[in-house]
C-alpha cells in the first residue's frame, strides 16, 4: 500500500533498494487485516445467498460507494499523513484488489464458489466479500505496524485530530462496517419482530447511551481531546444524537440493499433500523476511538 | 497532551479561545435531534395505539401466469394487524364441480402493516373454477 511504503520509509529515501520489501511487508499485511475482518462475513451463509439473489443495481451501487469510503478511511484514518488524494485512492484500489483476491481464494477453498457455477453468482457472492475484507485491509498498514513505526505513527495520529466532519465520516464508516457484519443475517428481523414497541424504545435509549459513553465516559485510549470545556448537552446533541441519526440511515441504506426493507410497514422497518443500529452505534463509536 | 509537533502538521482545529461550534454542526445535530424524536415519538404512538392486537392476515391474488408446471397464482398476504404473524400457512383451494385442488405454501414473517409476496402453482386453470386463497395458521415469532 502506498501510505505504508512511505510510513516505514520515514528515514530512507523513496528510491531505496527496501522499498520493493517494505511494499510486500505492506501487502502482506493488507492481506492479514482483510482475513481479520472478512472472515466472519466469508462465513456467513446468508452472505452467499445474498450474493446472488440480491438486485445487482444495488450490489453495484455498494461496490460505488466503497471507492469514496477507504479513500475517505485511508485519509483520515491512515496514520502517515498521506500528501495527495491520489495516494489514498490508490490505497482504496489496492485494498478492493487485496480483498477481491482474498475472497476468491477463500470461498473457492470453501466451495462456495466453482467452476459450475455461473458469472453472475460468483461475482455476486464476491463482491459482498470484498466491502469488509478491504475495510480491514486499509485498516491493517496503521494498527499492525511493528514495533519499530511506533513513534511516528503516534505524531501522526496527533498531528491528525479529525474535524467535525471527519467525525461524522469516521461513525458512517464504523456504522457501515459493523452493521454490514450482522445485516444480511435473518437474526436481525428475527430479533425486530420479537421485541415490542417499548423494548425497540430501550434499545434506541442503550444504543445512544452506549455511544456517549463509549467515546466520553470510558478512558480508552484514542478519547478525543478536543473538546475540554464543551458541555455534555453540546458533545451529545452535536455528536452522539447526530452519529446516531447517521447510524440509522446506514441501517437503513443496508436493509434496502439487502432487500429487507420490501413490502414492510413503518414500524416494522423502523425496528429493524433500531435493532440494526444496536450493532452499528458501537462500530461508529468505536471508529471514532480507534482511527 | 500538548505535542511540539502540532504547527508541523496540518491543523484541522479552529482557532483556541474561540467558540469550536459551527452554524452548521447545530444543523446536523437539530436534523439528528428531529430524526430521533420522530422515532422516539412513532414507537410511543405505535405502542400505545396498536401494539399486542392479533395479526389479521388478508390475502389478495394479484396475478396468474401459465407456467410449464401448471398456472401460478402470485399473490400478496397483507398484515393489517399490530403483530407480526410467524410461520404463516396459506391453502388455496380450487373448486371446479365436484373435484377440489389444494395447495399450500408458508410464510416465514409478515410483520403488522407489511405484505409478503408468494405464489401458489395449481393444475387446472384456476379461472375456470372457484378459487379460495386464505390463511390458516400462523405463530408468534
Amino acid at each position: 500500500m502506498a501510505s505504508g511504503v512511505k510510513a516505514t520509509n520515514g528515514k530512507t529515501t523513496r528510491a531505496h533498494p527496501s522499498e520493493d520489501r517494505q511494499f510486500l511487508v505492506g501487502l502482506a499485511r493488507a492481506f492479514a487485516g482483510a482475513l481479520l475482518f472478512g472472515l466472519p462475513m466469508l462465513m456467513t451463509m446468508e452472505m452467499w445467498w445474498i450474493g446472488f439473489y440480491a438486485n445487482p443495481w444495488k450490489l453495484a451501487l455498494l461496490l460505488l460507494l466503497m471507492v469514496p469510503l477507504l479513500t475517505g478511511l485511508s485519509y483520515v484514518g491512515g496514520f502517515e499523513s498521506t500528501e495527495t488524494l491520489r495516494d489514498d485512492a490508490v490505497d482504496a484500489f489496492v485494498a478492493i484488489a487485496v480483498a477481491t483476491i482474498m475472497a476468491v481464494v477463500i470461498l473457492l477453498i470453501f466451495g462456495v464458489i466453482g467452476p459450475d457455477m455461473s458469472s453472475r453468482e460468483i461475482l455476486g457472492k464476491v463482491l459482498l466479500q470484498t466491502f469488509a475484507g478491504s475495510v480491514g485491509a486499509v485498516l491493517a498498514e496503521g494498527q499492525m505496524a511493528g514495533a519499530g513505526d511506533e513513534e511516528d505513527t503516534r505524531q501522526s495520529r496527533r498531528r491528525r485530530e479529525p474535524s467535525y466532519g471527519q467525525e461524522l465520516f469516521l461513525m458512517v464508516a464504523g456504522a457501515l462496517f459493523l452493521a454490514l457484519n450482522v445485516a444480511p443475517t435473518e437474526e436481525i428481523v428475527l430479533v425486530s419482530y420479537m421485541m415490542g414497541p417499548w423494548q425497540q424504545l430501550g434499545l434506541l435509549v442503550l444504543s445512544l447511551l452506549i455511544m456517549h459513553a463509549f467515546v466520553y465516559s470510558v478512558e480508552f485510549a484514542g478519547k478525543p481531546r478536543h473538546h475540554p470545556d464543551a458541555t455534555f448537552l453540546s458533545l451529545f446533541f452535536r455528536f452522539t444524537i447526530v452519529g446516531y441519526a447517521i447510524v440509522l440511515l446506514v441501517s437503513l441504506y443496508l436493509l434496502w440493499t439487502f432487500d429487507r426493507t420490501l413490502g414492510m410497514g413503518p414500524e416494522a422497518l423502523l425496528s429493524a433500523c433500531i435493532v440494526l443500529g444496536f450493532p452499528g452505534a458501537i462500530g461508529a463509536a468505536a471508529a471514532r476511538l480507534i482511527l | 497532551m500538548n505535542d511540539p509537533n502540532r504547527q508541523n502538521g496540518q491543523n484541522s482545529e479552529p482557532a483556541p479561545g474561540r467558540p469550536s461550534t459551527s452554524r452548521w454542526e447545530w444543523v446536523a445535530a437539530a436534523f439528528g435531534a428531529v430524526l430521533v424524536a420522530a422515532i422516539v415519538g412513532y414507537m410511543v404512538y405505535f405502542g400505545l395505539a396498536e401494539h399486542g392486537t392479533t395479526p389479521s392476515i388478508e390475502v389478495q391474488v394479484s396475478d396468474t401466469t401459465r407456467s410449464p408446471s401448471g398456472y401460478v397464482v402470485q399473490f400478496r398476504a397483507i398484515n393489517r394487524g399490530g403483530s407480526t404473524a410467524a410461520a404463516v400457512r396459506i391453502r388455496g383451494e380450487l373448486r371446479r364441480g365436484d373435484s377440489l385442488e389444494e395447495a399450500e405454501t408458508e410464510l416465514d414473517y409478515v410483520p403488522p402493516h407489511s405484505e409478503r409476496k408468494a405464489s401458489l402453482i395449481f393444475r387446472d386453470d384456476p379461472a375456470s373454477g372457484a378459487l379460495r386463497i386464505a390463511p390458516t395458521s400462523y405463530t408468534d415469532p
